[in-house]
């Protein structure tokens, strides 16, 4: 045990003294904090603060008879709208007054004029139409014969639904709510196992072919030296990741609220009606609707079990390479698991009911991915979980003990790395 | 103490490595451990440090079975390696505290040990910026950091220069001196015959010769003797083909001056001397069989291309 954490130590320590190690994750940690406060630097560059709006009012100029202020404000709220007799000489009008646009409107037909087109733009034509829409509705209603309440009964309908799966024990919201969540965390996984695996596979490999190996192997149980270097990698490897994530989330809630004032430039305490005028109202929803905290301990059971098995995997291929140009090949076998992991989740959003997901939801190798996936999407319950937890913590002892076996042998082995059959008759073999 | 292997049999897969193997190293005594590459040497010396299990036989310690988890054995692979990027203090440390050492003990010893070697001045380098004798230095320090009372060392000499070469037989002579078994493969037979008493060649997996190096070379007729005559090499060389000389000399090779006879049978060597007390001579030699001879006979092959 004291071996284990010499080792453990070591390798961890000389991961994070190295200094390309340590040069790459600043100039990463720069990057995502600094990338989401562009737009807030943007922001108080374009306009020195006495001339910046306050964010919440935006002023623009409309010439229409049948426009009321209270239908402008329903459908632009956030915005100030002053009335104009014509729009002749619209450019000077816009300059003179400071407005973001000039609406020209009547019952069919509107024209608007502004200063330049962007993103928002399409989602105000997109309002524009709605609105005159609503106000074209609205006139027909009434020469068609109905009233006032019968108006407002038609404009009031709300339509309430929920979704139930017959495995899901996620509340009903569950699909829609997490698949967003899915793919991210889904990504994030695979992307840090073949990332930090990979760095398994160079350590483990560097040492042999520095033949560091020969006097290693004299010195400690290859047990502990691979246990070990695993642990010492992976945990730098993790550091680094979630060092750079935080930074992120921070850096970009932090400037979230400048990012919105960007794109919906509008009150930021009414996102949600903002979020409608845009369309995006389902993205936000997504995102602001409250997650289950149950989900991160499944994402970090999943990811931390997931993570494991395939280290032992790469670190027991890679003792079997004596280069690193032979690295790569070596560990083809892991690299397809995962890649089968992640492509079989990601499909299985598609398809969560279909009998390959669900096998490979519960097989070790590629369970991590999938399960974690139905999980999020609510199409399978706790039960499934755990079984599928129960199988992956239990592969990840075997992996590991065999993992050991083959380690012991292969770092000592010199010339061509062996194929697979002669692989799987060493761990029938070899004692740890 | 004494080291003995007995009977070890070994083969990967269906290639026998090696065969019935027997030996044993003493303190104090060093092992001259020879083979031709490929002889099955490393195996036998991982086979006695634990790495490779034996498919049947003993390694023995004093006459127990060795004990590898407690055994302290120091092994300088012929195959140097380490962390070429990382500085050669922490590597000794690190290797020191594996093996068993707590951290100030490890570092007392890397100081002491690099003191002797004369290396101190490499500690806070990396070790590939070192030359290959420094860097060799580097890794006795590490077979002995933790004090073994087994020492194994393969190739220790190569590319040394006759300095450090020095300092590295000073170190060996000193483990010696304390009793320690030392075991000494080499294909530098110059340091083998310097060192070792006892010796023992390995060829194709088997024992081809073991036991004391004096008693093997003696056991060996002396019937090769260098002669320098004092004149012109000529009238010798004519003398020679006649009697008494062709009947007692069963070949002669000349080179650069001096005369090889080699004698039909050792005890004719009287007869020679006498035949040639007609003769002026500068210099008369009974050789004994050098070490790379006895290696030459016992594991070459004469019909090989060298």
């Amino acid at each position: 045990m004291k071996q284990f954490k010499t080792i453990f130590l070591f390798e961890f320590g000389s991961y994070l003294k190295n200094k390309a190690f340590l040069i790459i994750t600043a100039i990463i940690l720069l990057a995502v904090i600094a990338v989401p406060c562009v737009p807030t630097v943007a922001g108080l560059i374009r306009k020195p603060e006495s001339e910046r709006e306050t964010s919440d009012t935006r002023k623009a100029a409309v010439v229409s008879d049948i426009l009321t202020p209270e239908i402008l404000a329903r459908y632009f709220s956030g915005t100030s709208f002053e009335f104009m007799s014509n729009a002749d000489q619209a450019e000077e009008i816009m300059e003179n007054g400071g407005y973001k646009f000039l609406l020209e409107a009547d019952e069919t037909d509107y024209t608007i004029y502004m200063n330049n087109v962007n993103i928002d733009s399409f989602a105000m034509l997109g309002n524009v139409e709605d609105m005159l829409r609503e106000l074209r509705m609205k006139s027909l209603m009434k020469e068609y014969g109905l009233d006032e309440e019968a108006i407002n009964d038609i404009y009031s309908i709300e339509i309430t639904g929920r979704v139930r799966t017959s495995e899901g024990a996620a509340d009903e919201e569950g699909y829609f709510q997490n698949y967003i969540y899915a793919y991210v965390l889904l990504f994030l996984l695979y992307m840090v196992m073949v990332l930090y695996g990979q760095q398994i596979v160079v350590s483990v490999v560097t040492e042999k072919s520095s033949k560091a190996m020969e006097i290693l192997i004299t010195s400690a149980k290859p047990l502990q030296l691979m246990f070990g270097k695993v642990f010492g990698v992976g945990l730098a490897g993790l550091l680094q990741f979630f060092s750079v994530l935080a930074a992120g989330a921070v850096s970009f809630s932090i400037n979230g609220i400048f990012w919105a004032d960007m794109y919906f430039a509008d009150a930021l305490d009414n996102v949600q009606e903002v979020a409608a005028a845009s369309g995006m109202e389902e993205f936000v929803n997504i995102l602001a609707a409250p997650v289950s905290p149950m989900l991160f301990v499944y994402l970090g059971i999943f990811f931390i079990l997931g993570f494991f098995i395939y280290a032992f995997l790469f670190a027991a291929f890679a003792s079997t390479a004596s280069r690193i140009e032979e690295g790569n090949t070596v560990v083809a076998v892991p690299m397809l698991l995962i890649v089968v992991g992640f492509m079989g989740a990601i499909f299985g959003m598609m398809v969560p009911g279909a009998m390959f997901v669900k096998v490979l939801s519960y097989i070790p190798f590629t369970s991590s991915m999938v399960m974690f996936m139905r999980v999020c999407m609510g199409s399978a319950g706790a039960l499934q979980a755990w079984i599928s937890i129960v199988i992956l913590a239990v592969s990840v002892v075997l992996c590991a003990y065999l993992g050991a076996k083959v380690y012991r042998t292969g770092v000592l082995m010199y010339g061509k790395p062996p194929k697979f059959a002669e692989i799987f008759k060493i761990f029938l073999k070899a004692k740890v | 103490m004494k080291m003995e292997l007995r009977n070890i049999e070994k083969s990967f897969g269906q290639k026998k490595v090696l065969e019935n193997v027997s030996f044993s190293a003493e303190g104090g005594r060093a092992l001259g451990f020879l083979g031709r590459n490929g002889a099955g040497k490393t195996t036998a010396i991982r086979i006695i440090m634990g790495i490779f299990l034996q498919d049947s036989g003993q390694v023995l310690v004093d006459g127990a079975p060795i004990a590898q988890s407690t055994a302290r054995i120091g092994y300088m692979p012929e195959e140097r390696g380490l962390y070429p990027k990382k500085k050669i203090w922490e590597q000794i440390v690190y290797i020191g505290e594996l093996r068993g050492l707590t951290a100030p003990q490890s570092k007392k010893r890397a100081e002491f040990l690099l003191d002797k070697l004369e290396a101190s001045e490499y500690i806070d380098k990396r070790l590939d910026t070192l030359s290959k004798g420094n860097q060799q230095k580097i890794q006795l320090a590490i077979a002995l950091i933790h004090d073994p009372e087994i020492v194994i060392l393969d190739e220790p000499f190569s590319g040394l220069d006759p300095i450090n070469a020095a300092i590295l037989k000073r170190t060996v002579e000193e483990l010696v001196g304390y009793g320690k078994i030392v075991m000494f493969s080499s294909h530098q037979m110059g340091y083998v015959e310097e060192f070792c008493r006892d010796i023992c060649i390995l060829d194709k997996g088997a024992i081809v010769l073991s036991g004391d190096l004096d008693q093997i070379k003696k056991s060996y007729p002396r019937s090769r003797i260098r002669v320098v005559p004092a004149g012109v090499p000529e009238a010798f060389r004519e003398r020679l083909k006649t009697a008494p000389f062709s009947n007692i000399l069963e070949d002669v090779t000349e080179e650069r001056g001096a005369f090889f006879l080699k004698l039909r049978a050792a005890k004719d060597k009287r007869a020679l001397l006498a035949a040639l007390s007609d003769f002026d001579v500068d210099s008369f030699l009974v050789l004994e069989p050098t070490l790379e001879e006895i290696f030459l006979e016992k594991a070459g092959n004469q019909n090989e291309a060298v």
